[in-house]
């Protein structure tokens, strides 16, 4: 469809072989000396237990099963506690939290979380429980599993005095180190934590102490408000993009923010990192000449403003494949219906996906594996939620990415394979 | 606690078991699901996805959510499949079942019925639910396959239908193409080999088999109910090394005898276990016991036919129950998947790693073993 015309009407979903993700089991696996047991039928366990063994992290977690009787009873309730009992007597290493997890039908069985939660921690005053859900059925609710995750996560953190710190919420990865961003942090004498930059769970609850988080990803914003109203850290959202203007503005706020925080005023100045950005995006537009560039929502957080960005340093982006607009790309989305009504915008879903209309962009470079095996491309840029690629230096390295697709060729399947994707 | 899994992952499940039955004859499959079963069955239980964009099939997501689960609307789902059947134009529906619409009760063969009504397309509805196995989900489908294209017919001498041949249980890496070209050279016809290499067309010839093969404890199901509606008669083995055996317990089925016989057990310094599927774990056991005269039982880790139990095996295995069994010292040597090696604590048991999808799922199904050629002798001879 023309992105003029471009809508995203509820199908059946098509699940090609290149869906996923992180998937919960890898996100929660990011939080040190952490366990997880999931409460489930057993069959909704089967995708997170193989991408926890795909990912390395079957030993953080386990699996109880229950039957039929046991869930239209309510009696599993009854095994919960006796479950940890024995996990915890055969586990090598005692862990710092455990994280409960439900599946879809747990949505529809009034599990008394509450009365659970003071009775293990009654039981095991060193562990922090938390209920979690693995319920996809919410998806287009306020509380998708991605946002309850973090939001779980976080609440263990506890309110303390504040320090010279940041903390950034939402990367998986840990942020490009030669990111520009370290630079600002150290000019203001600055300390930063996150997620996967915490190296046990002592230092994942430092960041209790942190004046400010930058908030990198949808999924965390439900948690920085909770965290600005119950820890008193003021939050500053931005998530990753590779449009020069953008994070040419976003620093300048974030150094305002920063100077509060550190009582220094710096002036950092951008435009060296930029100039060098924007030449970049130049050279590699003509590099790549008039190579179709197809980009898939699975590449980046922000694909829309993406293609956007290319457009306007004039790389030929021929196709868009999405799956919805988020609210925060609707200005992007305009844009294109505007300036680029006749790009080409797909749903990767939808249910005529498997029909591969999509094979005449063959040819294109592909931003992002799944629009990669739609429509059968050699050449894919393998980038998969931004791989912690931020500001300047990310778009540095996008554009580094993307000659190194133009010029060489690879097989989508064994990216596939090698992505360990979760769904 | 018995169904406290530490180490192993959940088996495949019977919502895969019914999406692979169906997977190669051209219809939809539609996951009632939200997300997550999908993915179970295309991301680890369908080895045959990965080619999906040259296969063209077509599974799906029925995208359920909460509303429509608590409002009961499934008139949302049946109007999504509807459109798509529309545009796709399927040789048949099937929708799947998952936890939630089992919970919420829903009748999947009222809607199967509507979604025919409007679409003049064959469906079908199965009330899978995520909490068995397989094996299970296998046998629903097959039989209303069965049910719906096949009927009784003059039989035809020297003919059978092969039951139970999923990747399941013989991966993809052409363990049916060897089994049908070890039939084809010993003059054995074959219908309708259920569920890979066969077509729709296939299946209304099945009721003209002289017997039945179940390769697998769910063709064991599919064979019962063949041998009532259409009196054909079954054996229930699977072919190993240069498949002689196999061969011969069909011949002697064609001649009305029974191949089974008692095997002299005479070497007691070692003791077999095998753990996985019943019935292709029953053959192994005959050949490895056949050979070596080495005690062999076996360890079922999915669904069982009772009749086909030998006493020492085991039944209902939970990941405690084959901790202990690899760990009592009864045994010297073990067969089984690879992640069960994990669970083996003692210096003193070999182990032999045999493959299974429906355990280990993408992490080993490259080696899933060809089980007629030498491949498979090689392994029997290395282990006796």
């Amino acid at each position: 469809m023309k992105c003029s015309c471009a809508e995203f009407p509820r199908t059946l979903h098509y699940e090609s072989p290149a869906h996923g993700g992180w998937g919960l089991v890898r996100m929660a696996g990011l939080v040190p000396d952490v366990y997880m047991l999931f409460y489930t039928p057993a069959a909704c366990g089967r995708h997170s237990s193989l991408g926890a063994y795909q990912n390395g992290i079957k030993d953080k977690v386990s699996y109880l099963f229950l039957s039929e009787e046991e869930i239209v009873s309510g009696s599993y309730e009854k095994q919960l506690v006796p479950a940890v009992d024995e996990l915890l007597s055969a586990l090598p290493k005692r862990p710092r939290c455990l994280l409960f997890f439900g599946g879809c039908i747990d949505d529809f069985l009034s599990t008394d979380y509450d009365a659970l939660g003071s009775e293990l921690a009654q039981r095991y005053p060193d562990i922090k429980f938390r209920f979690c859900h693995m319920n996809p059925i919410q998806l287009d609710s306020k509380n998708p599993p991605g946002i309850t995750l973090f939001t779980n996560i976080y609440s263990m953190l506890e309110k303390r005095e504040k320090r010279r710190q940041i903390s950034f919420l939402g990367n998986n990865n840990v942020l490009d180190p030669e990111s520009e961003i370290y630079t600002l942090l150290k000019l203001h004498g600055i300390e930063y934590r996150s997620l996967p930059d915490s190296k046990d769970f002592d230092t994942f609850l430092e960041m209790g102490s942190s004046s400010l988080n930058l908030v990198l990803s949808p999924r965390c914003l439900q948690s920085a408000r909770k965290q600005q109203e119950e820890l008193g850290i003021p939050y500053m959202p931005f998530l990753p993009c590779y449009d020069p203007d953008l994070i040419e503005t976003f620093y300048r706020n974030f150094n305002e923010r920063l100077e509060m925080i550190s009582g220094r005023r710096i002036v950092f100045d951008t435009s060296e990192y930029r100039s060098r950005a924007e030449a970049e995006l130049r050279e590699t537009a003509e590099h790549l000449g008039s190579r179709r560039i197809a980009i898939d929502f699975q590449a980046t957080v922000r694909p829309v403003t993406l293609a956007r960005t290319l457009l306007r340093y004039g790389f030929n982006v021929s196709l868009l494949a999405v799956d919805a607009v988020s609210p925060f790309e609707k200005e992007s989305f305009e844009y294109l219906r505007e300036n680029y009504p006749e790009l080409e915008v797909v749903n990767p879903l939808h249910h005529d996906a498997p029909k591969y209309e999509y094979r005449c962009f063959g040819d294109s470079l592909c931003i992002g594996f799944d629009c990669g095996y739609m429509v059968g491309s050699e050449h894919i840029a393998d980038l998969q939620e931004d791989n912690g690629f931020f500001g300047f230096a990310g778009i540095t390295k996008l554009m580094a990415m993307l000659r190194e697709a133009h010029d060489n060729s690879s097989d989508v399947n064994s990216i596939i394979r090698e992505a360990k994707l979760v769904i | 606690m018995s169904n406290l899994n530490i180490y192993l992952p959940p088996f495949t499940p019977d919502y895969s078991g019914c999406s692979s039955a169906l997977y190669e004859l051209g219809g939809m499959i539609i996951l009632h699901d939200a997300s997550g079963c999908t993915g179970n069955v295309l991301g680890y239980d369908e080895p045959r996805w990965e080619s999906a964009s040259t296969s063209r099939a077509m599974v799906f997501c029925s995208a359920y959510r909460h509303l429509e689960a608590v409002l009961g609307q499934d008139d949302k789902v049946i109007d999504r499949i509807v459109e798509a059947a529309n545009s796709l134009k399927p040789r048949f529906i099937a929708l799947v079942g998952s936890p939630v619409p089992m919970l919420v009760g829903t009748d999947y063969v009222g809607m199967a019925r509507e979604i025919e009504a409007r679409t003049s397309i064959a469906s079908f509805g199965f009330d899978t639910k995520g909490l068995e196995f397989y094996d299970n989900g296998y046998m629903k489908a097959t039989i209303a396959l069965l049910r719906r294209y096949a009927r009784k017919l003059p039989t035809v001498r020297r003919s059978i239908n092969l039951l139970g041949l999923t990747p399941i249980d013989f991966g993809y890496r052409g363990n049916d193409r060897a089994i049908l070209s070890l039939l084809e050279e010993n003059r054995i016809a074959v219908n309708c080999s259920f569920s890979m290499n066969f077509t729709l067309e296939e299946i209304g010839t099945a009721g003209q088999a002289e017997l039945n093969v179940a390769l697998s404890e769910a063709g064991v199901e599919v064979a019962l109910y063949m041998m009532k509606e259409f009196g054909i008669p079954f054996i229930s083995t699977v072919p190993y090394s240069d498949g002689k055996r196999f061969i011969e317990d069909i011949e002697n089925a064609f001649l009305g005898r029974t191949a089974e016989r008692e095997v002299e057990i005479y070497n007691f310094d070692r003791r077999f276990l095998i753990i996985g599927e019943q019935v292709s774990s029953n053959a192994l056991r005959r050949e490895i016991e056949i050979r070596s005269g080495i005690r062999t039982d076996v360890a079922i880790l999915f669904s069982h036919r009772p009749e086909l139990l030998r006493k020492g095996d085991y039944s209902f295995v939970q990941e405690k129950d084959i901790r202990n069994l690899v760990n009592s010292g009864m045994y010297t040597d073990v067969v089984a998947d690879p992640l069960i090696k994990q669970l083996i604590l003692r210096d003193d048991v070999a182990f032999h790693e045999n493959a299974s999808v429906a355990v280990s799922s993408k992490f080993h199904w490259d080696e899933v073993r060809t089980l007629v050629g030498q491949e498979m002798e090689d392994f029997i001879s290395e282990m006796v």
